[in-house]
């Protein structure tokens, strides 16, 4: 049986990303022990410093060796590793319907946050969806299960572009939402206020998640390649404008570079991960590229 | 600016058009859907100019090339040098009597004829055309459109004007005469069938011609044209012609005059008002060397005369041509059978006059004769003065209605029987040697009698009137007749002190004192030609029973008697005259009746009161051109009057109606444009239809209409002179032999706009088209 939304789980796209894990940048909390750092000290076999003994610690923990050289109560203290936990936010308003002449913005997105559960889950990590476009449509609290992909892909496929977005808000209710520390992976055009959507980033910031932005916006959006004067019609508004390209172009590009930038310098400015995809990249190389880019970095 | 076809214009509304198309196409973009319009901002500034302006630039093509085009189609011209090739053309064509001149055996006016249908023939389908003459003040306008000829009425409101139609029609429509009254003329004409030929005369001096393209009736009109016997008024025409003119929009307007240049036509003096005519005048040439007799004036030595009396005529004959003329003879026709006199006319040289009178005899049952006077000379180049008319009236018998005051068994008893005896010896009502036709009627049967028929009234021994029969008797007196009143047997100084026409008012009757005639009045005529004729035997009027008179203002005294008391006493009403006697005319009141000189008294009286003192208004004589009319008799107010031109042929007196015009109590007869003899005449009692000739009974009075003497000299003005007498004017003169075709061309020199117009839209429209396709292509 076909699961709905597994075609955006598309095995070319796993099969071409490299054998690196999706690590979490920043601590995660987790209820089951992974690969990843916690923040809480536990039992672990990966020692990282002694403290001193106070009464009421576990005796078992006291490092009897350095009593034996120091003449003093120390005990060890470990690393605890625990499962990330990343929440991707597919945004899925209309103005993401759009894609000339190959994927659109959404289904781009879609491959992308299929690909990025698909490769959570399976390093037995847990992942979640929320999907939005003015408001939550479907939010899956991260979990680890295979099952769970399934559901997760469901989600992704049931998708219908809505009428506008809503990113700040969407991002602010989910800072609310989402109590343990994670991974947020915003996926959206972002085509909403610059300074609003920064902000939701720092409140998600705020609240001790990592937060990944892949900003997809399609390559006609960033170069305007069009020749002929054209009624360009607003996806979400309707409104319609002539707007001659050739004439325009360079002006339009200018614009467009301008509030990535912006974008760009924001999230840098509050540590959050940004990334301006292009939905003529194919999802597999961006994915490849990007997970090389963030194993390099955590080194 | 106008447009010669205005209904065209009408094509602008189609400008909508693209406007509409504009509208609907600005929706032609392809319509893109894009995610945001966010950077979109202020893009509009950043469309290419051409992107930005192709549509309107092509609304605007498309808009100047449909507005060129239907103004193209619309065929527009103006007066300030664009539009249409277009000539506004006024000839002016001179058919004054110098034209009728015969030059190299061709009337000049044939040679003026011709030359302006040529003119005719050479004018373009949208030229513009009237023509006008220089003579004549009775102008037929003849035109196809009703809708013209009600412009025309309405002009002409309150001037005299006739609504010509086909008989028939005129009575069903109830065509009026020629009146003043608009409204009563344009509702006939709206009871026409349309396209009912109509033409419009009036007396108007002003010509009433339009602009307009009818050359098939101008031509007619020309081929149909006769030289006037008038005068021309050129001056006048050429004004005319500008005012004309001016009304035109196209761009060349011309007058051409075609004129024998007659210096006499011309005033001496420079004329304004011309200032910017642009005049050609093509001239007949000089007059040939050749004699030329003509009347320059003509007299009688009375107007009227009694039946069977002789008057004298004369006529001053003069040679206005540049050569000694030959012996001819003077021909007088008198009458309708009158054998023709001839006088000889001796060789004159040049601008010599000779007068030569001729006897004229009252012999004519009509009463007026009709009598012409015309020089026969070989070889004479004008007629037109060749001839002189005159009307000599001829008195008929005074026609004497007596009213018998005193009924008698007896005629000798009869007031009337010594007064109707000494006028007319013998029965009633006839005509004795001395010319006085006598009617004797009782005071009681006077009712229904037309007073008009008589010259004089005499009332004898009348003692009352009805108040009808001294109305009518007033009437009688105003209107021209004589009253002789005798106070006689019964007369009643209380009644006849009532009526208005006795002269003088009657005392109470003295019948105790003998008087005579003692004397007379040396102040009137009649008395003292009766006073030289009767000498002593006056004095023999006695009577011992009379009335002191008592004149009233403005009566004279005729006699007195010898007590010093008024015997006669005479005044003027109105055109008429009364006289009272103090004394009856019957051998019972007095021995007048019974003396000799009674008869002399009573018929040089009655002989004078039936002349009436005051003349008419008219005169005989007139010269062409001139206006002529007459009162109406207040008797013969609701008569029907008429104007007659009067020839003589071999089939006796012809009757010509004419128009007349009828304002009040007074008939006129319109300024004649043929020599001749006219009679005006009221016929009593209403008439239909028109009169043959004058009824019975009609009052007519006598017009005799002469030719214009100055048309007869044949000087001509120079080139010089001409440019010297109208200032202003853009003068071109050429001789009529000498025009060539294309005359009428070399005046248009407009431009066809209309043409450049469609050119234009069609450039503009293929510009129009390269523009959208490069846009199109550019889009695609």
């Amino acid at each position: 049986m076909q699961i709905v939304g597994s075609e955006y789980l598309d095995p070319n796209i796993l099969s071409a990303l490299p054998n690196i894990e999706f690590i979490a940048r920043r601590l995660v909390e987790g209820l089951f022990v992974g690969m990843h750092k916690s923040p809480h000290f536990g039992y672990s076999v990966e020692f990282k410093d002694h403290r001193d003994y106070v009464p009421g610690d576990d005796l078992r923990i006291v490092d009897w060796k350095v009593w034996a050289r120091k003449d003093k109560y120390f005990v060890k203290r470990f690393e605890m590793e625990s499962q990330l936990k990343a929440t991707i936010l597919l945004d899925c308003s209309r103005s993401m319907d759009f894609g000339e002449d190959r994927l659109t913005k959404l289904q781009y997105a879609s491959y992308l946050a299929a690909s990025l559960a698909y490769l959570i889950i399976h390093q037995n990590d847990m992942a979640g969806l929320v999907t939005f476009d003015t408001d939550i449509h479907h939010y899956l609290p991260a979990r680890g299960s295979r099952g769970h992909m399934r559901s997760i892909l469901k989600a992704i496929g049931d998708v219908q572009p809505g009428p506008a977005t809503n990113v700040p808000q969407v991002c602010n209710h989910l800072a609310q939402l989402i109590k343990s520390r994670g991974i947020i992976i915003l996926i959206s055009d972002l085509l909403d206020d610059v300074e609003e959507t920064l902000h939701a980033a720092r409140h998600l910031q705020y609240k001790k998640h990592e937060v990944i932005v892949f900003h997809v916006l399609d390559d006609a959006e960033l170069n305007l390649p069009y020749e002929a004067l054209a009624n360009f019609e607003d996806l979400e508004s309707r409104q319609i404008q002539v707007v001659d390209p050739l004439a325009f172009r360079n002006e339009y590009q200018t614009r467009v570079k301008d509030y990535c930038e912006a974008l760009r310098t924001g999230c840098q400015k509050t540590s959050v991960d940004y990334h301006l995809v292009s939905t003529s990249q194919p999802v597999e190389i961006f994915l490849a590229n990007y997970l090389t880019f963030r194993a390099r970095r955590s080194r | 600016m106008t447009f010669l076809n205005t209904a065209i214009l009408a094509g602008l509304a189609a400008l909508a058009v693209p406007i509409v198309l504009h509208l609907i196409q600005k929706q032609r973009y392809p319509r893109r859907l894009f995610t945001t319009l966010r950077f979109f901002e202020d893009s509009k500034k950043h469309n290419r100019i051409q992107s930005r302006l192709v549509d309107k630039l092509l609304l605007l093509l498309r808009l100047l090339a449909l507005a060129a085009l239907v103004l193209g189609l619309a065929r527009p011209f103006g007066s300030f040098g664009f539009g249409e090739k277009r000539l506004s053309l006024v000839i002016v064509l001179d058919n004054s009597a110098s034209m009728s001149r015969l030059e190299r055996n061709e009337f000049i006016f044939d040679s003026a004829k011709k030359t302006a249908i040529s003119l005719l023939d050479e004018l373009g389908p949208n030229d513009q055309v009237a023509l006008l003459l220089t003579a004549g003040n009775i102008r037929p306008l003849y035109m196809k459109e009703h809708s013209q000829i009600l412009v025309q009425i309405e002009a002409r409101k309150g001037v005299p004007t006739a609504l010509l139609v086909d008989d028939e029609e005129s009575l069903s429509a109830g065509v009026p005469g020629m009146t003043g009254d608009a409204e009563s003329l344009k509702t006939a004409l709206k009871k026409l069938k349309p396209g009912t030929p109509v033409a419009l005369a009036g007396f108007s001096p002003q010509r009433h011609t339009v602009l307009g393209d009818e050359r098939a009736v101008m031509r007619q009109q020309i081929e149909q044209l006769v030289p006037s016997s008038l005068s021309g008024d050129i001056p006048s025409a050429l004004l005319q012609a500008k005012e004309m003119l001016e009304t035109s929009g196209d761009a060349d307007r011309r007058v051409i005059l075609v004129t024998d240049l007659q210096a006499a036509e011309w005033p001496s003096t420079p004329i304004e008002g011309f200032t910017g005519i642009n005049l050609l005048v093509l001239s007949t040439g000089p007059a040939s060397r050749a004699p030329n007799l003509g009347i320059e004036s003509g007299s009688l030595s009375q107007r009227e005369v009694d039946l069977g009396q002789s008057g004298t005529g004369s006529v001053v004959v003069r040679n206005y041509g540049r050569i000694e003329s030959v012996p001819a003879s003077l021909k007088i026709n008198l009458g309708e059978s009158g054998r023709p006199q001839k006088l000889p006319i001796p060789a004159l040289v040049p601008s010599a006059a000779i007068q030569l009178s001729f006897p004229i005899h009252g012999l004519s049952r009509e009463r007026n004769l009709l009598g012409s006077a015309t020089i026969e000379s070989p070889d004479d180049p004008l007629l037109y003065d060749n001839t002189w008319h005159f009307q000599l009236g001829i008195r008929p018998p005074a026609r004497v209605l007596c009213i018998n005051g005193v009924p008698s068994e007896t005629s000798a008893g009869r007031e009337t029987f010594f007064i109707a005896n000494a006028l007319s010896p013998g029965s009633a009502m006839s005509s004795g040697s001395a010319g006085i036709e006598v009617q004797t009627k009782e005071v009681d049967d006077l009712k229904g009698v037309p007073l008009f028929q008589y010259s004089v009234v005499i009332l004898a021994g009348v003692e009352k009137l009805d108040k009808e029969m001294v109305g009518k008797l007033k009437s009688f007196v105003s209107d021209g007749g004589g009253l002789l009143a005798f106070a006689g047997r019964r007369a009643s100084p209380e009644n006849a002190n009532a009526w208005p026409f006795l002269p003088a008012s009657l005392g109470p009757e003295k019948s105790d004192e003998y008087v005579f005639l003692d004397a007379v009045s040396s102040e009137s005529q009649v008395m003292s030609r009766v006073s030289r004729r009767a000498g002593s035997d006056l004095a023999t009027l006695t009577t011992a029973q009379w009335f002191p008179l008592e004149p009233k203002t403005g009566a004279i005294v005729l006699g007195r008697f010898s007590n010093g008391s008024p015997a006669m006493v005479e005044w003027n009403l109105g055109r008429g005259r009364a006289v009272v006697v103090a004394t009856g005319c019957h051998t019972s009141t007095s021995n007048w009746p019974l003396r000799p000189s009674f008869v002399l008294l009573m018929r040089s009286i009655v002989r004078d009161l039936s002349r009436p003192k005051t003349p008419l208004s008219i005169e005989p004589y007139r010269q062409i051109g001139t206006l002529a009319a007459r009162g109406i008799d207040e008797e013969l107010v609701s008569g029907t009057p008429a104007v007659f031109r009067v020839s003589l042929n071999d089939q006796g007196v012809q009757w010509h109606p004419m128009a007349w015009y009828r304002d009040g109590r007074t008939i006129s007869m319109p300024a004649a444009e043929i020599p001749g003899h006219y009679t005006l005449s009221i016929q009593p009692g209403q008439a239909a239809g028109i009169l043959p000739q004058p009824g019975v009974g009609s009052n007519i009075v006598p017009v005799s209409v002469n030719h214009d003497p100055t048309e007869s000299d044949a000087g001509i003005v120079s080139e010089e002179n001409l440019r010297e007498r109208l200032p202003g004017v853009i003068l071109e003169m050429k001789p009529m032999q000498e025009i060539q075709p294309g005359l009428i061309e070399s005046m248009r020199t407009g431009t066809d706009l209309w043409r450049i117009l469609v050119v234009v839209a069609f450039l503009i429209l293929v510009a129009e088209s390269l523009i959208a396709w490069r846009s199109q292509g550019n889009e695609s």
